[in-house]
């Protein structure tokens, strides 16, 4: 099987024209140059070692500076960014990455086959998800300066969004770096990406300015692809946990931008002519995710009857207010995605009390406590979980609510005998072999054959059969029920008038952004 | 003196002992993990064991105790899981706005408080003195947060006046710096001016009422004057108490405020810390802050032998 970029189809460029139109920038006016821009973060990130943080901020923040490979335009497909083309041969087995000549490191180091080799080295023994790819890879080689050679035990299709993906990102960093930093972050953030890392003072600000050598794809910027040149001079992501703070100060003009405002703001926001409001979508789902390991919900009968008590409509509103912030959507893509099914999807939302109980007495439930593990730190999990055990309790259930903050929650739900499901939420991603509770590592354990043979066959399958297959999965998330998705939700960001030129998106990419002065 | 101040400095060595136990035990005994929370929500229980070991976690409370004393009877109160650098460090770079805060929070309370604790002495029983206790009242009702948010969204946001948020270190303008801790030192000093009044008024009734004020006030003198040079003067010594108390409170109070006002101080940073179960850092700064709170109270005690020539140590 040989598949080349360079050889996609008109229909499929058409299509994606079509997709970057309609997800076109919040306002369109001549962009100008210059100025200081600066971002309201919810926090301050551990380091910014993209390739092993997980969390969306570091994502956010080293995307301006770190690139990968490939990368996700508008529609989701994956696009070259530090490849130039690429080859997939050996049935699936063999992919020969071309690199992009020129492509400056901002130590002024050109970025060659070797950097990529130790950057993919190091992502696969140290990222989560590149942890996953590296099951399948045999060995990374540099047949030549810009050529790379990814050999595979057995087909992973998936592999290419695993390297376009910036959550965890295969992020290519100088040799030196990649080599010397084993499992601990970097000591310095060299990356080739549209802004360089200059000042990170601690609680107060990441600066990052212009790359004025950066090497831009020539195509337009479309999604996170194409041309990454920056307006701005300076980027600021300036730490705010607190959000009423982060409106005050864009409102006030202290800051310009800002992400995951209260989504009950949203009425009093709208009015404000001192700020826009931006809603992104796709954005995530919120989730409720079983111990399939040990106790109560082992019994797949029990998981089965807690999703069919479950009235998502009310779940949802009590976690997210208006139906401007929330969409009751089974599938676990949104429509006009190439992963949307519907296989599956009449088990979600049943609000069927009656089937709930028939399924309890048929697992021979004996009023054995439901251990539901949450936390007050995300108040929308928070009452996600208040109005779920709210239900259980009426279909019969013996709920006991352990409200912890968010360390214990992450700690506690490693542990098999400490739970029987806990609440937490799944961003966005690109492609579905991205979501955590696939993994039978992942806390939950979903770790069961008929899933692994289909989970098998969706990771070696063809690109064009892949999705079929993902509704093969989807129906087995519907009738194995390892996790119950509430439903999905948006996020509410706000920004000063000036802030122009922005594609909404789960990891907010400021090199589109210019500030109207 | 000399003695009774190196006494107090050696009696502060059992006080920190007993404060390192109970905060190494109290951090360590609650549950979370900072490796998981480092490493975010797709890592794998591999992973989050990796680098729980790196980190030392892994091993008995004991030793961790032990290892963590040692270095602390050098000096040393380690490195900060989350911030990759020492503690102390950490500390020092967040103490300035602090510090600014506390001073400029105390001056607030003070500037408020004592004056009001004076005229609702003077004029006991009248309705100015009803006035300033009702507002003091009201004013220690009020939790910080709340006022702050209240003076953000009128000062800020609709006056446009003052910045809502951050910091800029006094290196960079004394007045950019003022400008910043405006607000902030007024929602965290105003609730704290309270009791200053109340003490301040009841300290200086006991005052008012002794022959010497009277027999000042026979003498011709002006109530201006009696009141601030002779009466004033001896009500100092609780006023000067309940100040280094407030000051100590204030340091409490500022973690809430500086959340609120997003100021990168030891407040905040301890603030996240708990969240990120950075265990090095919560012990450093609540030992920092137990030092401080001893030291304080040694400079109050130290200060009645200035206020009240009588007291002798």
């Amino acid at each position: 099987m040989t598949r080349r970029h360079a050889g996609w189809t008109s229909i499929l460029l058409a299509t994606v024209l079509a997709l970057f139109m309609a997800l076109s920038p919040v306002n369109a006016a001549e962009p100008k140059s210059g100025g200081i821009l600066r971002f309201a973060t919810i926090g301050e990130p551990p380091s910014l070692d993209i390739q092993v943080v997980a969390s969306d901020l570091v994502s956010t923040i080293a995307q301006h500076i770190f690139e990968t490979l490939f990368t996700f335009d508008s529609s989701f497909d994956v696009v070259p960014l530090l490849a130039e083309d690429y080859t997939i041969t050996e049935n699936g087995t063999l992919y020969t990455i071309k690199l992009r000549q020129g492509v400056l490191f901002h130590n002024g180091k050109e970025m060659t086959s070797a950097d990529v080799v130790a950057s993919l080295n190091r992502w696969k023994d140290v990222s989560s998800r590149g942890k996953i790819a590296g099951d399948y890879i045999t060995s990374i080689t540099a047949p030549d300066k810009y050529t790379v050679r990814l050999k595979l035990k057995s087909p992973f299709s998936p592999l290419l969004s695993f390297l376009a993906f910036q959550n965890t990102a295969a992020a290519i960093y100088p040799k030196e770096i990649a080599e010397t930093a084993g499992v601990n972050p970097p000591k310095e953030y060299i990356g080739t990406g549209p802004y360089v890392f200059k000042e990170w003072r601690p609680d107060v600000y990441i600066r990052v300015t212009k790359n004025p050598n950066y090497a831009a794809r020539t195509e337009a910027p479309n999604g996170f692809g194409g041309n990454r040149t920056g307006y701005v001079d300076e980027i600021r992501f300036i730490p705010v946990p607190e959000v009423a703070t982060r409106i005050a100060g864009v409102q006030s003009g202290e800051y310009d931008f800002a992400d995951q405002i209260s989504t009950d703001q949203y009425a009093r926001l709208k009015n404000d002519k001192k700020i826009q409001t931006i809603i992104v979508k796709p954005y995530g789902f919120g989730e409720l995710i079983f111990n399939k390991t040990k106790g109560l919900m082992s019994n797949v009968k029990m998981r089965q009857a807690a999703l069919a008590a479950l009235d998502m409509g009310e779940i949802m509103q009590a976690a997210y207010g208006t139906p401007d912030f929330y969409d009751l959507e089974g599938s676990f893509y949104p429509k006009g995605t190439i992963w949307y099914s519907s296989v599956g999807t009449s088990n979600y939302n049943q609000k069927d009390i009656a089937k709930a109980k028939r399924l309890m007495q048929e697992a021979g439930y004996k009023g054995e406590t439901f251990r539901v593990l949450t936390s007050m730190q995300y108040d929308y999990l928070y009452k996600m979980s208040l109005v779920a055990a709210d239900q259980w309790e009426k279909a019969g259930f013996k709920v006991e609510l352990q409200v912890v903050d968010w360390a214990t929650l992450v700690q506690r739900r490693a542990n098999p005998d400490q739970y029987d499901v806990f609440v937490t939420s799944h961003g966005f991603v690109p492609d579905p072999s991205l979501i955590t509770f696939l993994s039978s590592q992942y806390a939950g354990w979903w770790a069961d054959a008929t899933k692994e043979s289909v989970l098998n066959r969706f990771n070696s399958a063809d690109v064009k059969t892949r999705s079929g297959v993902w509704g093969e999965l989807q129906n087995l998330i519907y009738e194995q029920v390892p996790a119950i998705k509430t439903g999905d939700f948006f996020n509410l960001s706000i920004a000063s008038p000036k802030f122009q030129g922005y594609v909404p998106s789960v990891w907010p990419a400021l090199w589109t952004v210019w500030l109207d002065r | 003196m000399e003695r009774y101040i190196l006494k107090r400095v050696l009696s502060v060595i059992p006080v920190l002992l007993v404060v390192a136990v109970v905060v190494f035990a109290l951090i360590h005994l609650t549950a979370g993990d900072p490796a998981g929370i480092m490493l975010g929500d797709n890592a794998t229980p591999e992973d989050i064991a990796r680098l729980r070991a790196e980190l030392g976690l892994d091993r008995p409370l004991i030793t961790q105790f032990w290892i963590w004393f040692r270095n602390l009877l050098r000096g040393d109160l380690g490195d900060s899981i989350f911030l990759h650098r020492p503690v102390l460090q950490a500390i020092i770079e967040r103490a300035e706005p602090t510090l600014m805060l506390t001073a400029m929070s105390l001056l607030v309370a003070v500037l408020i408080g004592v004056p009001t604790g004076v005229i609702s002495a003077v004029k006991r029983n009248t309705w100015v003195d009803r006035l300033f206790l009702t507002t003091g009242l009201l004013g220690a009702s009020i939790p910080s947060f709340w006022l702050g948010l209240g003076l953000i969204y009128v000062f800020a946001v609709n006056l446009a006046k003052l910045p809502s948020a951050g910091y800029q270190p006094i290196a960079d303008g004394v007045w950019g710096c003022l400008r910043y801790l405006i607000l902030p030192s007024l929602a965290l000093g105003f609730p704290n001016s309270a009791l200053i009044t109340r003490i301040t008024r009841s300290s200086m009734l006991d005052v008012l009422d002794q022959d010497y004020v009277r027999v000042a006030r026979a003498k011709g003198l002006s109530v201006n004057k009696v009141v601030l040079k002779h009466a004033l003067r001896n009500a100092l010594v609780p006023i000067l108490t309940v100040v280094g108390l407030t000051f100590a409170t204030l340091m409490g109070g500022a973690v809430v405020t500086e959340t609120v006002f997003n100021i990168p101080g030891v407040g905040r940073l301890v603030v996240q810390s708990v969240t990120r179960r950075d265990y090095p850092v919560i012990q450093g700064i609540v030992l920092v802050i137990a030092s401080l709170y001893v030291f304080i109270n040694l400079v109050v005690d130290v200060l009645y032998t200035v206020v009240d020539p009588r007291i002798k140590y």
